[in-house]
């Protein structure tokens, strides 16, 4: 079996190794030039010796959400709608024209308050409260990619690799409930909160494929990315019970879990206005599904997702080495996955650190 | 020049390891699922879509092979065995009675509790009984088997019965034992219209002074269930309180079921495989407590539910079934968290 792998990986690997060969060529060595190409002559990975390091932050409002069936629920009629902070942090670098190394992490928070609900007696009253909070760093995705080595043009073609490092701590926190207005025995307001964290617990892989066309002012742009997971996790549920003093005795138990395989697709098509700057409307597909989650001893399938959002988005180049990204999301179809509304801003910094 | 020629070479190795991880992720353990569509799910037996005798279920129970048993009052014992029900009576078995009352799956064998005495259907599908000729009646409340192997049966007004696998002996004539239940270390306790009884393993007592009662922390006298957890408590169920009780080392400790009625008797008590406390209860319905908060389960928020449901089981997969007092039996599916 390990024979047919390597002989299916050496026959599939020969057509690149050839184009790699073949293709030798000499960029223009002006980093000026380099560094202010707009997007529809940029190729898809960076410059040789090119640095560029991308901070961004997200601002989703979290207001709808896709059911089982594919319908949409509005969450501030539930009173669980809420937004998510996402901080994302990425270098980029070039080793040469058509191979680039990059890492990157990101940081999540996000908080969901729901209804309060009230439980009566005849003469009492609890009232109960749930704050959930998902915060934290995320893991560590090292990525390799590597283009057609032919200069671009009209068409460029490249593929990724890579892998996110389980560097967070993901397992839940020991959840911070508290009891308020305690007027009588069983008359007081229960608050929960429960502290969820950023990752994926285990290492998952990542690979995909991206694609280019140019012409003229116009540009299309294609990419799709694949996401599995290495193994099976293992995770904590905290359980709570309340004493007779109004304070909570915490426990928990341990599960496992298979993370789902994810795909996501895109597609955008791109109008260089100026030199200066380039308008975009991406349209975005992410399919979720092949996991399970075990609940008392028993593995059940987790639930199959899927979204598709438009994403009008623009890039302006501030000055040579500064960019700045824009992209704005709107869910139209989705099932069984949170459909919210985001604002995504990236600013770039680029250089040639080795380049005089 | 040769130094571009390496770096073209390394440009490779994404291709290479992206075609690895192609081929490893297709080599992935396919298991066997269960579906989260089929949690959360009541599903009603009557007899009206089903062959269930009766629709008022005293007592349900499971035995070692994934069966459920259940006492359809009036109507016999009826057995569920890959969903069919087989019912048996007065007419095709050597049940004393058809007013079932109380059960207890015991290793192939079946004890069935009647208003007139014990009936046992052994593995062999062969009957033994058991009635008492010195007493006027025997209606039988609750029936236990315990860790070494001996059955405890609880009766109305005459007290309770042990049987050590040869011969009964009879104790607390004149109360009445409405629940007997083992703990984790073997003691027996003994639910009585006059308190909590104990038997310590090691000697029956005869004293008629129970070990726990109003005067030192229950709710009532008159007690309905008990149940013990997992965590070494042991719940009470009263006969009209607005309270459940659970003893551990730290005494007698009050639950208020925040039902809104101001009493209510809770018929029966389980803990499922979260660990909620579930309460089958006589007007309210069903309550969970899940450690925190009781929520409350009745026809206005959930009509698969009846307001009267006299007692709960777990099944092997840790489904919970509940007997009512006209709506036959209910299984439950628990959700996902």
């Amino acid at each position: 079996m390990k024979n047919i792998i390597l002989i299916k990986t050496i026959i599939l690997s020969l057509p690149v190794l050839i184009l790699v060969n073949s293709q030798i060529y000499s960029q223009p060595r002006d980093k000026f030039t380099l560094l202010t190409m707009p997007y529809n002559q940029r190729q898809l990975t960076l410059y040789r010796g090119q640095l560029q390091a991308n901070a961004g932050y997200k601002f989703a409002v979290r207001a709808r959400d896709y059911d089982k069936n594919g319908d949409l629920l509005v969450l501030k009629d539930e009173g669980t709608a809420s937004v998510f902070h996402y901080y994302f942090l990425q270098v980029r670098y070039g080793i040469t024209n058509f191979l680039e190394l990059s890492a990157e992490t990101n940081y999540l928070k996000h908080g969901v308050r729901s209804l309060s609900t009230e439980y009566y007696s005849l003469t009492d009253n609890i009232s109960v409260n749930t704050l959930t909070t998902k915060k934290g760093m995320g893991d560590l995705l090292i990525l390799g990619s590597a283009r057609l080595p032919i200069k671009f043009k009209w068409v460029d073609f490249g593929i990724k690799g890579g892998i996110y490092i389980p560097t967070s701590k993901y397992e839940p926190l020991k959840p911070t409930h508290t009891v308020t207005s305690v007027t009588a025995v069983n008359t007081f307001t229960v608050n929960y909160h429960y502290n969820n964290t950023n990752g994926f617990g285990v290492p998952v892989y990542l690979f995909g494929a991206a694609a280019k066309f140019s012409y003229s002012k116009l540009s299309l742009g294609t990419d799709f990315s694949y996401k599995t997971p290495s193994k099976e996790g293992e995770n904590i549920r905290w359980n709570e019970t309340l004493t007779a003093s109004k304070t909570f005795n915490y426990s928990n138990k341990t599960y496992k879990y298979l993370l789902n395989n994810t795909l996501e697709f895109n597609a955008s098509l791109h109008f260089q206005a100026t030199g200066w700057f380039n308008i975009e409307l991406n349209s975005n597909y992410y399919s979720s599904k092949g996991g399970w989650t075990e609940y008392w001893g028993t593995k059940y399938k987790n639930p199959e997702e899927f979204l598709f959002s438009l994403e009008p988005a623009f890039e302006i180049q501030i000055s040579p080495a500064l960019r700045i990204y824009e992209l704005a999301g709107f869910p139209l179809l989705g099932k069984n996955k949170d459909a919210p509304f985001y604002l995504f801003m990236t600013l770039s910094y680029n250089i040639f650190p080795f380049l005089k | 020049m040769r130094k571009n020629k390496w770096v073209n070479y390394l440009s490779i190795l994404p291709g290479i390891s992206l075609f690895l991880m192609c081929l490893v992720s297709c080599e992935r353990t396919e298991y066997d699922l269960a579906d989260p569509e089929s949690t959360g799910v009541w599903k009603q037996y009557s007899t009206s879509n089903s062959a269930l005798p009766g629709n008022s279920v005293y007592d349900i129970d499971v035995d070692q092979s994934g069966n459920i048993w259940a006492t359809c009052y009036g109507k016999g014992l009826a057995k569920l065995q890959s969903g069919t029900w087989t019912t048996f009576n007065t007419s095709n078995s050597y049940l004393l009675s058809n007013y079932t009352t109380a059960l207890e799956p015991v290793t192939g064998s079946v004890l069935v509790g009647t208003t007139s005495g014990l009936s046992i259907r052994q593995t062999s599908g062969t009957w033994l009984y058991y009635y008492d000729s010195s007493v006027s009646y025997m209606i039988i409340n609750s029936i236990i088997s315990d860790s070494r192997g001996n059955y405890w049966i609880g009766t109305e007004d005459q007290g309770y019965y042990f049987y050590n696998g040869t011969n009964f002996y009879h104790y607390l004539s004149g109360y009445d034992v409405n629940a007997i239940a083992e703990d984790k270390s073997g003691n027996i306790w003994f639910g009585t219209d006059h308190g909590l009884f104990k038997y310590n393993g090691t000697h029956i007592t005869t004293s008629t002074t129970p070990v726990l009662n109003t005067s030192n922390g229950l709710t009532s006298n008159s007690i309905s269930t008990l149940y013990p957890d997992k965590n070494g408590r042991l719940w009470i169920g009263y006969f009209a309180s607005k309270t459940a009780s659970w003893v551990d080392n730290n005494g007698v400790n009050q639950l208020n079921l925040m039902d809104g009625e101001e009493i209510t008797t809770i018929w029966d008590i389980q803990e499922d495989k979260k660990g909620d406390i579930w309460f089958a209860t006589g007007g309210s319905g069903l309550i969970r407590y899940d450690g925190v908060v009781p929520h409350s389960y009745k026809e206005y928020n959930t009509p698969s539910v009846d307001d009267d449901i006299y007692c709960i089981c777990q099944d092997l997969e840790g489904n919970l079934w509940f007997g009512t007092s006209s709506k036959g039996v209910i299984k439950y599916t628990l959700p996902l968290e």
